[in-house]
């Protein structure tokens, strides 16, 4: 037996053993509690909304409907027409035309900057790379870049902490109501318009996005919560601290916030979420990379290292990826994966290599460390296969640059999907 | 999970709620278990977190998503609960050496017992990540989504956990050889 194997059938063991069937008493005191226990009341803005005095009401109904306005005018118009329809920027859009509920925000377009690096900044105009919605932000000496990836970015100082993340695919207004103090009231950050909401006490789950992602606060801090619109993105930032700290920093923080802004050229990076049919080209991957679409397809991600487009429930999914090595090289190293042999490809007119493989739905294990072996960083590990999954890689050189475009999918699939990929992997070029 | 039994608990049917809790509290407590590695602290983690549970339905706003929800409030729970508890949680196990009568049980008892104080070491937050990805059966894309935490995170404490993991493994199975080889 390989250490491998050796190591996944130890922790499989080690892992599983002793009972989970879960002691009677616990239960039942439960359900004791449950009796005594009354539930929350959800306070989302629409039920909230009429205790409120008249002329508040009209203006956060204004800016509700402004929000949602331009999320749903972004997300759901209609798709371009044309041999090869462009997505067009919006974030302009949205930039130029702050919603009347609005009447005292300036907009304060900033610079582009360089991007954050990681740990302490110098003051200056700093612009996210992994992190979407790309957001542009002039900050003060002291401030630290903490932490950057696809989902996040979060800055501190001291034990300040703003955290910058992207909810659902459209902005909602009750992603700010669990902060359950005060009513959300219009706001504008920079060039955006959105709601606020705080000061909360800290020490419990902030939940946003449809009430599953969440957010969590220490006990004793306070929390300060903006949600904005940017390109048709909810871009969702907390504020939290020690109360005396999280206090006395508010408005340097606001100033900070003040700067939002977003460069033109990456207006026109692919949106993310459902993609209307059309051609589209990466800004933030590299080697840059056009493909076209067919209706259904949804971008879950795109960073410097990887996009991922996917069909449906994620089972489906085309990852288009720079990886420093070879997937099948690992693939053969775990007995779980069937590997097959490797065929002539052509992509983009570039001679290629494509090889199928699955994962049985009875593996052992999952891809234990996924492609870390061959990553350069963390974030850019792809997870060759989940259990179940039918899979293939092709490989090819863009002018240097490995390239890996893995298409995944259940075994057994016969949802037309495969038609689907073939025409996405017929439009790809490398402009 | 069955999307009308969430609906009518969120609702305030408590005899919903008594029907969700039956099918979903092995799930729970096995995570909790596994987190926590103590069965009992985890009986007392799983009981808060039902509750809470209870209390915060209302706020779920999609049904379909309870399970994922549920995962993430045990796991919190456990955060909660651990370190109030870290001083007197029982870590003592025994172990059943007058079953090991071949080496590979030998090497089995001694892998887990390797991987047990490894897995003990590790924060919190990997041990969740592990159990969610290992244990549960969640892509790291949905262990992601359940705890709220980007994706890049969840990968990081994974690979991190596994790390500290295989070295665990691999100083049971080099102190196996030399214990094998100083016998022989």
């Amino acid at each position: 037996m390989n250490d491998d194997r050796a190591f996944e059938r130890a922790t499989r063991d080690w892992l599983e053993a002793g009972s989970d069937t879960t002691p009677a008493a616990t239960i039942d005191a439960v359900l004791l509690a449950v009796r005594t226990t009354p539930q929350e009341r959800d306070l989302w803005i629409p039920r909230r909304i009429t205790t409120l005095p008249t002329q508040v009401r009209l203006i956060a109904a204004i800016a509700i409907f402004a929000v949602a306005g331009f999320a749903a005018v972004n997300l759901f118009k209609a798709p371009p027409i044309g041999p090869s329809p462009t997505p067009s920027p919006t974030v302009l859009v949205s930039a130029s035309t702050p919603p009347s509920a609005t009447p005292s925000a300036s907009p304060t377009p900033t610079a582009f900057g360089a991007a954050f690096p990681s740990g302490i900044l110098s003051a200056g105009t700093y612009h996210s790379t992994r992190f979407a919605p790309i957001v542009a932000l002039t900050v003060p000496e002291g401030w630290t870049r903490l932490y950057e990836d696809a989902e996040g970015l979060v800055l501190t100082k001291g034990k300040i902490e703003i955290y910058f993340t992207h909810g659902a695919a459209a902005v909602s207004v009750d992603q700010l109501a669990h902060l359950a103090v005060g009513n959300p009231s219009p706001v504008t950050l920079g060039a955006y318009a959105g709601l606020s909401a705080g000061p909360a006490d800290g020490g419990g789950t902030i939940f946003i996005d449809s009430g599953l992602r969440a957010w969590d606060s220490a006990v004793g801090s306070l929390v300060w919560g903006w949600l904005v619109d940017v390109d048709g993105r909810p871009l969702s930032i907390q504020l939290t601290g020690p109360a005396d700290q999280a206090t006395a920093a508010l408005a340097d923080v606001q100033a900070i916030l003040g700067t939002l802004g977003q460069a033109p050229a990456v207006a026109a990076r692919i949106p993310h979420g459902p993609l209307a049919p059309g051609t589209y080209t990466t800004t933030v991957f590299t080697p840059p990379t056009t493909f076209t679409t067919t209706e259904g397809w949804i971008n879950q991600t795109e960073t410097v290292d990887r996009i991922n487009l996917y069909v449906g429930d994620k089972a489906h999914q085309v990852s288009i990826a720079r990886v420093v090595g070879d997937p099948i090289v690992y693939a053969r190293t775990n007995p779980d994966y069937v590997v097959g042999k490797p065929t002539a490809t052509t992509i983009a007119g570039l001679a290629g290599e494509q090889t199928s493989f699955q994962l049985s739905a009875s593996a052992a294990i999952q891809s234990f460390y996924q492609l870390s072996a061959l990553a350069e960083t963390l974030d850019a590990t792809l997870e060759l296969a989940q259990r179940g999954t039918d899979a293939r890689v092709i490989t090819v050189d863009v002018a240097g640059t490995q390239v890996v475009i893995l298409v995944q999918q259940p075994i057994g699939d016969a949802s037309g999907f495969d038609a689907m990929v073939e025409a996405l992997l017929a439009s790809i070029t490398f402009p | 999970m069955d999307r009308d039994l969430v609906e009518r608990a969120r609702s305030g049917d408590q005899e919903a709620f008594a029907e969700l809790v039956h099918q979903t509290s092995d799930t729970l407590f096995g995570i909790a278990r596994r987190i926590l590695r103590d069965p009992g602290l985890a009986e007392d983690v799983l009981q808060n977190a039902l509750v809470t549970i209870w209390r915060k339905l209302p706020h779920l706003r999609e049904p379909e998503r309870f399970d994922a929800w549920a995962y993430r409030i045990v796991v919190h729970a456990c955060y909660a609960d651990a370190p109030r508890n870290r001083q007197w949680a029982s870590t003592v196990r025994v172990l059943p050496v007058d079953r090991a009568n071949t080496t590979e049980d030998f090497e089995s008892l001694s892998d887990r017992d390797e991987l047990e104080r490894a897995f003990r070491l590790l924060p919190l937050d990997q041990r969740a990540v592990f159990v969610l990805h290992h244990h549960v059966g969640l892509p790291l894309v949905a262990v992601a989504e359940s705890l709220g935490i980007p994706d890049g995170t969840a990968r990081s404490r994974l690979h991190y956990a596994t790390r500290a993991l295989r070295a665990a493994f691999e100083a049971s199975r080099a102190r196996d050889d030399f214990r094998e080889g100083r016998l022989a």
